[in-house]
């Protein structure tokens, strides 16, 4: 068998399942090792790998540069990592795609240090409040309906 | 002691659960844009916002490869950070099960481990030291993206949280393939990582959460965990269904495994992964009882290649010299614990 990158004889195989999809890889030593298979965990290696791909498709061209890390958007999308925290402000536009794919959310719920902490606790009880909200119209409750929109206008307002 | 030598809940099932985070600094760049000063800079900031928390630092260049990857070996640290080289230091509080590596693929990376089926309490004791990095460190946030983090899949809570199981019955009945695509319907990820093999020959299945951004803390603990027990549920349900002809099979490859384990002279991993398998059940089902299952879990991660040469100071130059060395080792390691 002759390895997936080059023409020499493979003789690293690796296969994988995660989540039920089947992947296997067939390499020379040199392109194995060139993968960052002996650098660590090889899931590790074809993770990055698959996340790479994941930014490559159809991504948008722009010449910016991080002002505090000087990283380009064609690093980013070639290591499928950014350069700095400051590189999700300079390429929010950018990066909003990658990140709804990944996630299918785009707005973080959850701990926040202290000085962030009283807008975000804020938030999450009224998200809370929504969920109750959308439960209690589906179950045609509409008096605990109409308390929990009373109780979001408040929250909103407070 | 280490996590994976104290005795856990379910055990019969469940091996340890484990949440980590990921933290960074701002204002300071990721991998090679740092430079080595910025970097030790780091390090010493987060060694002084530990002050006081029983950390013990260690700088991971003082270490030789094999002593890097037995920390590895015992999931104290991944294996990129053992294998990596340029500064970064481990800071480990042993009493709280936590671990903190300084510039792994974040700037932090803070773990709790412990045995069984304790979510909610690893949960506890990682926040009450991020609570601490919060407070003390310039930690990257945004009121959008939540935590900043090198890789946009850690984004939100940089929070993984995972489960190991052993999941025998499941293995054999051929139910792994379709669990795994129910568990990424609800967001989840199921792969076998305890080392090379180990989720065919020892049935070691980590489950973890694939989201971070939207879902909050409360939610990835609350779904993980009950996932988990509907799992462990079946798995149960599977192996009390075994009876009669099958049931005198599974008992005679158990008793077998057990004369295996301690009388072989020579073993390789492969073949240690499938008698521990054998073996775990054993003990579940009160067919072994003179090794316990914790007893069994520390031999296993005490047998893996760096953790054998660390601590028996002797360097197998070849495959089969380790696989004599590893049988050597769980001999005496069973000798003593059954005359103790």
């Amino acid at each position: 068998m002759k390895c997936e990158r080059c023409e020499n004889d493979a003789s690293f195989f690796y296969n994988e399942t995660v989540n039920g999809k089947k992947k296997s890889l067939a390499l020379c030593a040199d392109c194995a090792t060139k993968a960052g298979f002996f650098m660590g965990s090889a899931a590790t290696a074809l993770e990055n790998d698959l996340y790479s791909a994941l930014f490559q498709k159809k991504q948008p061209h722009t010449q910016k540069l991080c002002p505090t890390c000087g990283t380009a958007w064609q690093t980013i999308t070639a290591n499928g990592m950014v350069g700095c925290p400051d590189c999700y402000k300079t390429f929010r536009e950018e990066l909003g795609v990658s990140i709804r794919r990944l996630h299918g959310n785009t707005r973080h719920v959850g701990r926040a240090p202290a000085k962030h902490g009283a807008t975000r606790e804020k938030e999450n009880r009224i998200s809370a409040l929504r969920a109750a909200l959308k439960t209690a119209i589906a179950a045609e409750n509409f008096e605990e309906a109409a308390r929990l929109r009373d109780e979001i206008r408040a929250a909103e307002q407070a | 002691m280490a996590w994976y030598q104290v005795k856990g809940n379910n055990e019969d099932t469940v091996i340890s659960s484990r949440i980590r985070f990921a933290r960074n600094l701002q204002g300071y760049p990721f991998g090679k844009g740092l430079s080595p000063e910025k970097a030790n800079e780091i390090i010493s900031m987060i060694e002084q916002a530990l002050e006081g928390l029983d950390f013990l630092k260690t700088d991971m260049n003082a270490l030789s490869p094999t002593a890097a990857r037995a920390l590895a070996e015992q999931h104290l640290i991944s294996p990129n950070f053992a294998a990596a080289t340029g500064p970064r230091a481990l800071f480990r509080a042993d009493g709280k099960s936590l671990s903190l590596m300084a510039l792994e693929e974040d700037h932090i990376r803070l773990q709790c481990i412990l045995p069984g089926l304790s979510l909610y309490d690893a949960y506890r004791l990682a926040a009450a030291c991020d609570d601490r990095l919060d407070e003390k460190l310039p930690i990257a946030f945004d009121e959008e993206l939540g935590y900043l983090t090198r890789c946009p899949t850690n984004l939100g809570t940089g929070m993984r949280a995972s489960v190991m199981l052993f999941l025998p019955a499941l293995t054999d009945a051929g139910y792994i393939p379709s669990l795994a695509e129910q568990l990424a319907k609800l967001g989840l990820t199921m792969r076998g990582t305890f080392g090379e093999g180990s989720a065919a020959h020892g049935a070691l299945y980590q489950i973890s959460n694939q989201v971070t951004l939207g879902v909050s803390e409360e939610d990835i603990l609350h779904k993980l965990t009950e996932t988990v027990e509907n799992i462990i549920g079946k798995e149960r349900r599977l192996r009390k269904a075994v009876t009669g002809e099958a049931a005198l099979l599974r008992e005679d490859r158990i008793s077998r495994a057990e004369g295996t384990l301690r009388y072989a002279r020579r073993l390789t991993s492969e073949e240690l992964f499938s008698l521990y398998r054998d073996l775990k059940q054993g003990i579940a089902l009160g067919i072994v009882t003179d090794i316990t299952s914790e007893t069994l879990n520390a031999l296993l991660i005490a047998a893996m290649p760096a953790m054998l040469t660390e601590h028996s100071g002797e360097h197998p130059q070849t495959p089969a010299a380790r696989d004599a060395l590893r049988a050597k080792f769980i001999k005496q390691a069973l000798e003593v614990k059954t005359h103790e």
